[in-house]
């Protein structure tokens, strides 16, 4: 799901630099007001768990490789704002020792994979909260909502940036494409990463070890 | 401010790493050299080995997209050396069967790459709770 680098137009990514920096400043502030002595080394945890489930790709048929966001336990336990600004730092180091995305193409990784995947799942927990599998749905639809919002914003490049010749300057394939093939390829992982939510944020509740 | 400070050095001092793509062009093997924010390894030199030979199969200068091609005469171990003068380089081991390279990238690599980030993030965790207090002040 990270968009690698050279994909993304600059006249994208130079504005989503700014948006996604000024989302993390905000986040940072609500971060420092929940933060409690007892919450680091569980949000430690949770980041973790978030980076590795991001960083492993497993392969569909088809040659196309999908993975997990792991944002959802983190925004249903500690708020959207705690989770974006944790999946900001799961997405940089990524960027820089996996090359898993990339520095120009980092904000937006950052705003559809932690800003949309932190606040989906914080919605969609709120408007089932008296269901049972509410946390499963929350991690069903982060991830669902992740991979249509990189589908939308790759798919759209080839209608906006062109050379003279009608040729595409940066993502070459059209919403056609890009919306079943990252959406679709995402349904299984979506099912996987609402299982992992549901029992993550059950263990946690059930010790008393959230917030 | 000082963990922004933290993460701009993370960033900045990571991204000239040298990064590589093994790919098959028919009976060739084409080598991308990169750092991490894209920018390629352009003209620098470059030499290729039969694994055990002393004498270089090949050697070179990497053209202005980083890529080196290679067109090896047997299956087996091949060694890609390449350098610039400012210290960075990488040594490249290839395995060949029927003339593609058995696997792109050693998983170990990728493995030790992602317990690096792992150890990062918890690191940063620990900074953050060593300035909980100031923070609560």
């Amino acid at each position: 799901m990270h968009i690698p680098e050279g994909f993304v137009a600059p006249q994208v990514y130079v504005p989503a630099y700014a948006v996604s920096m000024g989302l993390a400043l905000y986040g940072f502030r609500k971060f420092k007001e929940r933060l409690s002595e007892r919450s680091i080394p569980r949000l430690a945890l949770l980041s973790a768990f978030a980076f590795i489930l991001s960083s492993l790709s497993f392969p569909l048929p088809g040659g196309t490789s999908v993975h997990g966001v792991g944002v959802a336990p983190l925004a249903l336990l500690y708020g959207p704002w705690t989770a974006y600004l944790c999946m900001c730092l799961v997405l940089l180091l990524q960027a820089v020792l996996l090359g898993h995305g990339g520095i120009t193409t980092y904000p937006v990784n950052a705003l559809a994979m932690g800003f949309v995947g932190a606040f989906s799942s914080y919605a969609v927990h709120r408007l089932f909260a008296k269901k049972s599998n509410a946390p499963f749905l929350a991690g069903f639809f982060s991830t669902l909502l992740s991979a249509l919002s990189v589908a939308l914003l790759l798919g759209v490049h080839p209608y906006l940036f062109t050379d003279p010749s009608g040729r595409a300057l940066y993502f070459p394939y059209p919403l056609g494409i890009t919306l079943p093939a990252i959406t679709l390829s995402h349904l299984p992982v979506a099912v996987v990463e609402g299982l992992i939510t549901q029992a993550v944020v059950g263990l946690l509740r059930r010790r008393n070890l959230e917030g | 401010m000082s963990l922004l400070l933290l993460f701009v050095l993370l960033s900045v001092s990571l991204s000239h790493e040298l990064l590589k793509e093994v790919r098959s062009e028919g009976n060739c093997i084409l080598v991308r050299f990169y750092f991490q924010d894209g920018t390629a390894f352009s003209y620098e030199e470059y030499e290729v080995y039969r694994k055990g030979d002393r004498v270089p199969f090949q050697r070179g200068r990497s053209d202005a997209l980083g890529r080196v091609v290679f067109c090896p005469d047997r299956d087996g171990l091949w060694l890609l050396k390449i350098s610039s003068q400012d210290g960075h380089g990488a040594e490249l081991e290839l395995s060949l069967r029927a003339g593609r390279p058995e696997q792109r990238h050693s998983p170990a690599e990728s493995y030790k790459r992602v317990l690096s980030g792992l150890g990062y993030l918890l690191g940063i965790f620990g900074l953050i709770s060593l300035i909980f207090g100031r923070w609560k002040r």
